[in-house]
């Protein structure tokens, strides 16, 4: 395996993992206050996933680093740079999609609660998107 | 020459241009021409129409019918636009799009993409822990056209540039 493919598992795996502690965080903070609650609120369960993810992103880069160390420091490569433009495009069609609906949704009362988790949200999984479409595009050979 | 003819050899060096550009080429202009001026009326108009000083902002349906209005307009503008760039390549209008051509939409797309999260990270992280709803609403707009500009900016640029990917 790659270097990068590592990386893009690595960071895969990581990015998930983050979010589904936020998603708890987030159950239990819901379970207390509701939906509709104050924005403020969502503080330490956003801070927490994105510390953890910080933590959690360098420990699978170096893993991915020290098992591939001549690799890791080599730039990246033509291959590399397409397969890179490929799963942002994808994640850019899903974000975009995205923020389109939230903007519909807000201009129709959504709650401001609910609008920062899905906005949190997008960007977590578009995050997810482009790293399984790297990995996935290192697998499939593109 | 008399002075009323000065304009003709920039006049022929644009339709020059025209002519060497790509269709994909002319359809990014297209798209971008009309966005610009779609989202500048927009975005001007909320700020000069609507009293941003109201603590609810710009009432929620003169925003709708005001975003309602530009963004079908500027559809209706790039739809016939684009039909009739088709209609004058010919053959070229109707053909698939080439390696070069996604690999340059793919290039665009991935330079949109992360001017888009910057943009999301000040919307969806920031702003909502003291900004107005509809400031926020309109900041994700503006981040969704800065984004959509950037991309077709890179594809001009693409082809302009001779790009291969």
């Amino acid at each position: 395996m790659a270097f990068r493919e590592k990386l893009a598992w690595a960071l895969l795996t990581t990015t998930a993992g983050g979010y589904a502690i936020y998603l708890y965080l987030l159950s239990q903070i819901t379970s207390a206050i509701g939906w509709d609650g104050p924005v403020q609120a969502i503080v330490p369960a956003l801070i927490g996933m994105i510390v953890l993810m910080t933590i959690l992103a360098i420990i699978g880069a170096s893993a991915a680093a020290i098992s591939a160390p001549r690799d890791s420091y080599a730039a990246a490569d033509e291959r590399d740079r397409a397969v890179n433009r490929h799963a942002s495009t994808r994640a850019y069609t899903f974000l975009s999609g995205g923020i389109g609906l939230t903007i519909t949704l807000m201009l129709f009362n959504l709650s401001l609660f609910k609008v920062v988790n899905l906005l949190v949200s997008l960007l977590v999984i578009a995050e997810i998107v482009r790293y399984a479409g790297e990995a996935w595009h290192y697998r499939r050979g593109a | 020459m008399p002075a009323r003819y000065d304009h003709q050899p920039r006049f022929i060096a644009l339709q020059k241009m025209e002519l060497e550009m790509a269709f994909k080429e002319k359809l990014a202009w297209v798209t971008l021409g009309s966005m610009l001026i779609a989202y500048t009326i927009y975005f001007s108009l909320l700020a000069t129409k609507f009293d941003p000083s109201e603590p609810a902002g710009p009432r929620t349906l003169h925003m709708l019918l005001l975003f309602g209005a530009v963004t079908i307009v500027q559809a209706i503008v790039v739809i016939i636009a684009s039909a009739a760039l088709a209609i004058r390549a010919r053959r070229e209008g109707q053909a698939k799009p080439d390696e070069r051509d996604r690999a340059i939409a793919r290039r665009g797309a991935s330079a949109g993409y992360f001017v888009l999260m910057v943009g999301m990270i000040l919307v969806g992280v920031v702003m909502p822990f003291g900004d107005p709803r509809w400031k926020i609403t309109n900041a994700a707009l503006l981040a969704l056209v800065i984004a959509e500009a950037t991309r077709y900016v890179l594809i001009i640029l693409s082809y302009r540039r001779g790009w291969h990917g």
